[in-house]
């Protein structure tokens, strides 16, 4: 999932400095920057300012910035740059993204990317597992009982943020379902625990199985 | 053919420590490999060090919980250490709790944990011993008793 409308780190420092500065001295003095620091522009992280950039911008913010309080708002701003950027969940906003599942390596692709949009979307870290976990257990469910189908992620704004699942296959549906997710049924091979699993790791979590029509599971959870 | 989860021998033990992502097939393998090395090295203990894990789902934790279980059989007492809060919280919430698998926040504490097992056994087996021993002298004695 890429955000274009996200500005990358170098126009985001100018931006700041640019803020104090004339923007050609605010350009020239990230570029200074970069320079002292040995790192190429096009090698500079997507989101994250490197340590020794940081201390270099901010001894250039004290050497260029006479007014004690615009120091200050210019650091702040720099460090908030190092930290770890999460982007605002608007900005990720009606992104969506499909894995098809059909051999054993995709349910560790899917879960990895379920992960790392829940972190994008700006899940806490334990629910970013929890999503992860359940997206694993629906592939494994698709990879293992019906050979192949496919996993959705939606990142939704209405009514609640949150980033929704869904799972689908052309197989021969889920028996027992309602069984399933009472919690009364384990199966032998587990697969009544990977879909019980899903259900509790979840806000909200919908199944349509039946013979002949395959199966769709859809599983939200919320931004809290 | 050892897979790519190294089982390596630490003096009287086992450790394994996970820092891959954990595909269904590789945790089958290592399911294999260490079974493979209880049986050439006859360790008193297994580690499994999981804080390189991804995630635990129901699968990986039934399977540790197998692996565990199937080294018990072996006489190889096992201890899974690293698994973080994310980690745990999401367990207990699918319901999925690692039954009669030992666990322990590091590996250190793994260790000792493994030690005091150990000794525990150890001094079992001597109590035991002084045990059948008694009944031994008792009837011995019972017997001098009948005779005289």
């Amino acid at each position: 999932m890429t955000s274009p409308t996200l500005p990358n780190l170098y126009d985001r420092m100018v931006e700041i400095l640019a803020d104090h500065l004339p923007k050609p001295i605010a350009i020239a003095t990230v570029n200074q920057a970069l320079h002292r620091a040995q790192i190429e522009r096009q090698d500079l992280p997507r989101d994250k300012l490197p340590e020794n950039l940081q201390s270099i911008l901010r001894a250039a913010v004290v050497l260029t910035l006479k007014d004690q309080g615009k120091q200050q708002a210019c650091m702040a701003r720099i460090n908030a740059l190092a930290q770890d950027h999460l982007p605002s969940p608007a900005e990720a906003f009606g992104d969506s993204e499909h894995f098809d599942i059909e051999f054993e390596s995709d349910i560790v692709i899917a879960r990895t990317r379920a992960r790392e949009t829940a972190r994008k979307v700006g899940f806490k870290a334990v629910d970013q597992i929890k999503i992860a976990t359940a997206v694993s257990e629906l592939a494994r469910n698709i990879f293992r009982y019906v050979g192949r189908g496919r996993i959705e992620l939606h990142v939704s704004g209405s009514p609640k943020p949150g980033l929704q699942i869904v799972a689908m296959d052309q197989g021969p549906g889920i028996p027992h379902i309602e069984r399933i997710l009472s919690g009364d049924f384990e199966s032998q091979t587990g697969m009544g625990m990977g879909i019980l699993g899903s259900k509790r790791l979840m806000d909200h979590f919908d199944v349509i199985t039946g013979p002949n029509m395959g199966t769709r599971i859809t599983a939200t959870k919320h931004l809290r | 053919m050892p897979g790519q989860i190294p089982v390596i021998k630490v003096y009287d033990k086992l450790l394994v420590s996970v820092q891959i992502q954990m595909s269904d097939h590789l945790v089958q393998e290592l399911k294999e490999d260490i079974t493979t090395a209880i049986e050439k090295h006859n360790p008193r203990g297994l580690m499994i060090e999981v804080s390189g894990v991804d995630i635990l789902d129901s699968y990986i934790a039934r399977s540790i919980r197998d692996i565990a279980q199937i080294s018990k059989l072996m006489g190889v007492s096992t201890v899974v250490a690293g698994i973080d809060p994310s980690m745990a919280m999401t367990l207990v919430e699918m319901g999925m709790m690692l039954d009669g698998v030992s666990t322990c926040l590091s590996l250190e504490d793994a260790i000792d944990f493994l030690d005091d097992i150990h000794s525990q056994k150890k001094q079992n087996l001597e109590d035991n011993m002084q045990a059948v021993l008694a009944s031994i002298l008792d009837a011995d004695l019972q017997d001098q008793g009948k005779s005289s």
